[in-house]
């Protein structure tokens, strides 16, 4: 059966992470003048919490979509899923309706600990099952489809046996669930492993893509790390719009997470996102 | 193979036992399997780091950049992250620095307890707190003859702390702070329109907020001429919640 675009999910348009260095200007600011379309927002930064976050999320989900996208599902682990986790994430979703939730493809910890990190998976038939049939779990629990997102990487396991783009997109295929193609990610893993990044993006099933993700990693010289705390680099945007005429349109997300600019300078660097797809030969995407 | 290959490579970032890397991971002339699994070892420490620097700046501040460094790949090192969030991650840090630290009332005490102030602050923002609450309704009496006949109780966003020093100068100086004086003080930290304050108490104030009920349904009396000519106050700073 064929699959609807964007897995027949809606299309906000260009948005950014809410974090709380913009707080005092969104809720000082009325919000038809925020110039952005949509927030995501971590999920983790959400749970078990009574304080002003929560306010300002009541206030800017009041007035915008939002999306939550989490970094502790630990979806690629061979510890079991944590459920507990799992219906804290379904009742704030309860709560704030998000357009979807999203996540990585990747494992955080073994044992009880999280190492906090996005760790890379071996991208073998055994893990692609393993993943898939815990996917099917988190979909089926949270009544939705969910969202997964290529992590930055900086090691390839020698036991691996086909590359992440073909891992992605049986896994998509398999289990229905969305992508959330970062393109900075790609950029960064396809430079760290001496990969194709058009190659790995032409590999994703374009119709499972319900969102992207831009941001500017750090160079190293020898490799670059997803570090959010600069611009969205040239190579990026490139592969961005490669990506928006394969897969768009779809969400936009510039994502900011260290060194974070004044509000103005965030949507500055998202505006070029529009810029980029206007010099594509594509319709731009429907008013909202 | 998934679990002995997450299994090994967690025991690699956590700096333990685990051979056979250059079977597991791929090198090239760029970066060899040993670069490869240090930029995740490396990055797993300053992740967490950088976690506890945030959540305790005022200690960061004070114990300058080596000595906290010590005191958090110390407890990065002993207590692993086991919660899906770092600011959980980092709420046993002033246990940890007060089990460590050497013996004695001196300032190698300073540490623990600046960390337990903070972490009170941290846990106040997270709270529920009275913005939420239902407004009194206004009787249109003396605001201390209401405070006499009220009843009060202290929301969760309301913590105290008895400590062996007195960090007012502490607190107030976010740049270079100066060392606590060695005099026992007595502390509520509170909030209220979402701005967290730290506030010195006397004896009795202290005593009496920490004699009040959680909740609203269990609110007590004043009853206490000296507490209703503060009560304006408490309230109005979150220390106590009139039902």
């Amino acid at each position: 059966m064929a699959v609807q675009p964007r897995l027949g999910l809606s299309d906000p348009g260009d948005g950014v992470g809410l974090r709380e260095e913009h707080f005092p200007h969104l809720m000082a600011t009325p919000a038809a003048d925020w110039g952005v379309d949509w927030f995501e927002v971590i999920t983790e930064n959400c749970l078990d919490t009574q304080g002003y976050a929560i306010r300002v999320l009541e206030h800017v989900a009041a007035h915008r979509p939002i999306v939550m996208h989490g970094v502790s599902l630990s979806i690629g682990s061979s510890a079991p899923l944590d459920m507990d986790y799992l219906a804290k994430v379904r009742d704030l979703a309860a709560r704030f309706e998000p357009l979807w939730i999203s996540d990585h493809l990747c494992w955080t910890g073994l044992g009880g600990i999280n190492s906090h990190d996005l760790l890379p998976m071996p991208l073998t038939q055994e893990s692609l099952d393993h993943v898939a049939e815990r996917v099917d779990r988190v979909q089926a629990f949270l009544g939705r489809p969910l969202i997964l997102e290529n992590p930055s990487t900086y090691l390839e396991f020698s036991a691996s046996q086909m590359p992440e783009w073909e891992f992605i997109a049986r896994l998509a295929t398999r289990t229905g669930c969305g992508l959330l193609l970062d393109v900075n990610n790609v950029h960064v893993s396809c430079f760290n492993h001496g990969l194709d990044s058009l190659e790995y993006i032409d590999g994703i099933p374009a119709s499972h893509v319900v969102q992207m993700h831009l941001a500017g990693p750090s160079d190293y010289g020898t490799h670059l790390i997803d570090t959010h705390d600069g611009p969205v680099p040239d190579a990026v945007w490139a592969l961005y719009a490669h990506a928006w005429e394969r897969c768009g349109p779809v969400a936009t997300l510039l994502e900011w997470d260290a060194n974070i600019p004044p509000f103005a300078d965030l949507l500055a660097e998202l505006a070029k996102a529009k810029a980029v797809r206007a010099a594509l030969a594509l319709p731009e995407r429907a008013a909202a | 193979m998934l679990a002995e290959l997450q299994d090994w490579m967690q025991a690699a970032i956590l700096d333990r036992d685990a051979p056979g890397l250059r079977g597991r991971v791929r090198g090239d002339n760029r970066l060899t399997a040993e670069d490869r699994i240090g930029i995740y070892m490396q990055g797993y420490r300053l992740r967490l780091i950088e976690c506890l620097r945030s959540e305790y700046p005022m200690l960061a501040a004070l114990a300058g950049e080596t000595a906290f460094g010590l005191f958090a790949q110390g407890y990065i090192a002993a207590h692993p992250s086991r919660s899906y969030t770092l600011y959980e991650f980092a709420a046993g840090f002033a246990d940890y620095l007060e089990a460590a630290r050497p013996p004695g009332d001196g300032p190698q005490a300073i540490p623990a307890e600046l960390a337990r102030i903070e972490r009170a602050r941290a846990e106040i923002l997270r709270a529920r707190g009275v913005e939420s609450e239902p407004a009194p309704a206004d009787s249109g009496i003396d605001p201390l003859i209401a405070a006499m006949a009220g009843r009060f109780w202290r929301p969760d966003s309301v913590r105290l702390l008895a400590l062996p020093f007195d960090f007012t100068e502490t607190l107030a100086s976010k740049e270079s702070p100066p060392l606590p004086a060695p005099t026992p003080s007595l502390l509520a930290i509170a909030r209220a329109q979402y701005r967290v304050e730290t506030h010195k108490l006397t004896p009795w104030q202290y005593d009496w907020l920490a004699s009040l009920p959680a909740t609203r349904a269990e609110a007590a009396p004043a009853g206490d001429a000296r507490l209703a000519a503060w009560l304006p106050f408490a309230t109005r700073h979150g220390l106590a919640a009139a039902a």
